[in-house]
């Protein structure tokens, strides 16, 4: 437990934290409830600071990244609406996008551009697996999901979420219209969106 | 609806929820969301596959100190700031005490939290008093949020051209318990009324419940509207139409993970 001694802001002495939903810890947070936020980090900390490593591919960044998740959870649960959709997603599209922040800004500093080389992409179902952040079977399904689209979709989804490279730097980087790298995108998302597994994923991973 | 601005955005939803647009973009697509729920809900739906990119990544666990220090942020706000609005009360209303503060707008509860400290001013240090006051008119200020969210999603329902009614029969604590539900399919939003409920101390609540494929979920408490009559808007993770039954125990105040007396009132939705 980070939280070791009884909390002012706490209310529960006695009651068993862990069988609540998300939902339910966020609105404590709007009571300053600190052992909600406790919980929350232990539940979901793990897949949100792989997210960000696999981007940044530095602690350093990746802890900060997860830390101002956690702090505009913390200070701005409002903005958290459960009609659309379950909490890890959510955290994971606000981790998501300030690590992509982050590596755009590390770029420019560095003048650093993604090199042809070095832009492996990754493939559900690789040497990894053993040890993916939401176990063997998740990541499978993922990874299957994603061997059943169109290379051309596939490879266009991973170099935007996995590399953080817009849609313009896409199309460059593949030789392709940037129209074409939309359609590509949406087409993918529609496919995954459509695939029973993963709507199954998303209820428990949820 | 689908306006015009809707078509203009809806190429640039994707590439929101992927992290993959320009500088300026995610802003444009910010702005229109917050006022479009029908791209929101489209825009949250791609972000809910979008995550699952994540499973890809392999695992690495965060340091130990990252959750300290992340809680050490967090008290230090509450030392700071004074406590901030809940986006849904955990809590049902106070039956005895507390009550009467829903009734009061948020400046005489403070100018009579005011004078009331000066009174109790003698038994209690200065700052728990001040503590005591913020509480109570952030329990205030609260009811009040909730009553006003309430009108809101009473009006969306009631303004449905897809609205349905339900009615709710007693269940094994008294044969006077009667009730609606409310339910509209469109916005996936709905409330429910009861009449005839046995009498509770300050001790308990009526906390209602929601069944779908044998799964129980707690969707919020019952409030006294006057009269006997209870009434709440029920709070759910996914549209209430998706679930099949609504069923209303007596709990402890907070309410409990699941039902741990026989039902009141209930039915299907």
């Amino acid at each position: 437990m980070l939280v070791n001694q009884p909390d002012a802001g706490s209310q529960w002495a006695g009651e068993d934290i862990g069988v609540l939903a998300d939902e339910t810890l966020v609105a404590c947070l709007g009571q300053r409830d600190l052992q909600a936020l406790e919980e929350l980090y232990r539940r979901h900390a793990r897949v949100v600071y792989s997210m960000a490593f696999k981007l940044l591919t530095e602690a350093t960044a990746a802890e900060e990244v997860v830390q101002e998740c956690f702090l505009k959870l913390w200070r701005q649960p409002e903005r958290y609406q459960r009609d659309r959709g379950k909490l890890l997603p959510w955290l994971l599209g606000v981790a998501h996008h300030r690590a992509i922040d982050v590596l755009r800004r590390q770029r420019l500093e560095r003048r650093h551009h993604v090199d042809r080389d070095t832009a492996v992409l990754d493939v559900g179902g690789g040497a990894d697996l053993d040890t993916q952040v939401w176990g063997n079977m998740q990541a499978e399904a993922v990874g299957r999901a994603l061997q059943r689209l169109p290379d051309s979709q596939r490879v266009a989804l991973e170099l935007a979420y996995l590399r953080g490279m817009t849609q313009s730097e896409i199309a460059v980087f593949l030789g392709e219209p940037l129209g074409t790298i939309k359609t590509r995108m949406r087409l993918a998302l529609q496919k995954l969106r459509a695939t029973p597994e993963l709507v199954a994923l998303v209820a428990d991973a949820g | 609806m689908m306006t015009r601005d809707c078509e203009q955005l809806v190429d640039l939803l994707p590439g929101r929820a992927l992290g993959a647009l320009e500088a300026g973009e995610d802003e444009v697509v910010e702005r229109h969301v917050d006022r479009c729920p029908d791209c929101a809900s489209e825009l949250a739906e791609y972000l809910r596959v979008s995550a699952q990119l994540a499973a890809l990544a392999p695992a690495h666990d965060p340091p130990p100190e990252l959750g300290a220090r992340i809680l050490e942020a967090a008290r230090a706000d509450l030392e700071d700031a004074p406590p901030r609005l809940a986006a849904l009360p955990r809590r049902p209303m106070r039956w005895s005490l507390a009550g009467w503060w829903r009734q009061v707008s948020p400046q005489v509860a403070a100018f009579s939290l005011g004078a009331a400290a000066l009174a109790i001013g003698w038994g209690y240090s200065t700052q728990q008093s001040l503590d005591r006051m913020q509480s109570q008119l952030n329990d205030t200020q609260q009811q009040i949020d909730r009553i006003r969210d309430s009108y809101q999603t009473v009006a969306l329902v009631l303004a449905s051209g897809d609205m349905r009614v339900q009615n709710l029969g007693p269940g094994e604590v008294t044969a006077t318990a009667w009730g609606k539900v409310w339910t509209d399919p469109s916005t996936g939003k709905g409330m429910l009324m009861a009449k005839g409920l046995p009498a509770v101390d300050a001790g308990h609540c009526f906390q209602v419940w929601l069944t779908r494929d044998d799964q129980r979920i707690s969707a919020g408490f019952l409030y006294p509207v006057g009269n006997g009559v209870y009434y709440t808007v029920l709070q759910a993770p996914r549209p209430v139409t998706d679930y099949q039954r609504v069923g209303v125990t007596i709990e402890p105040t907070g309410g409990s993970p699941g039902p741990t007396t026989p039902r009141v009132v209930g039915g299907t939705i």
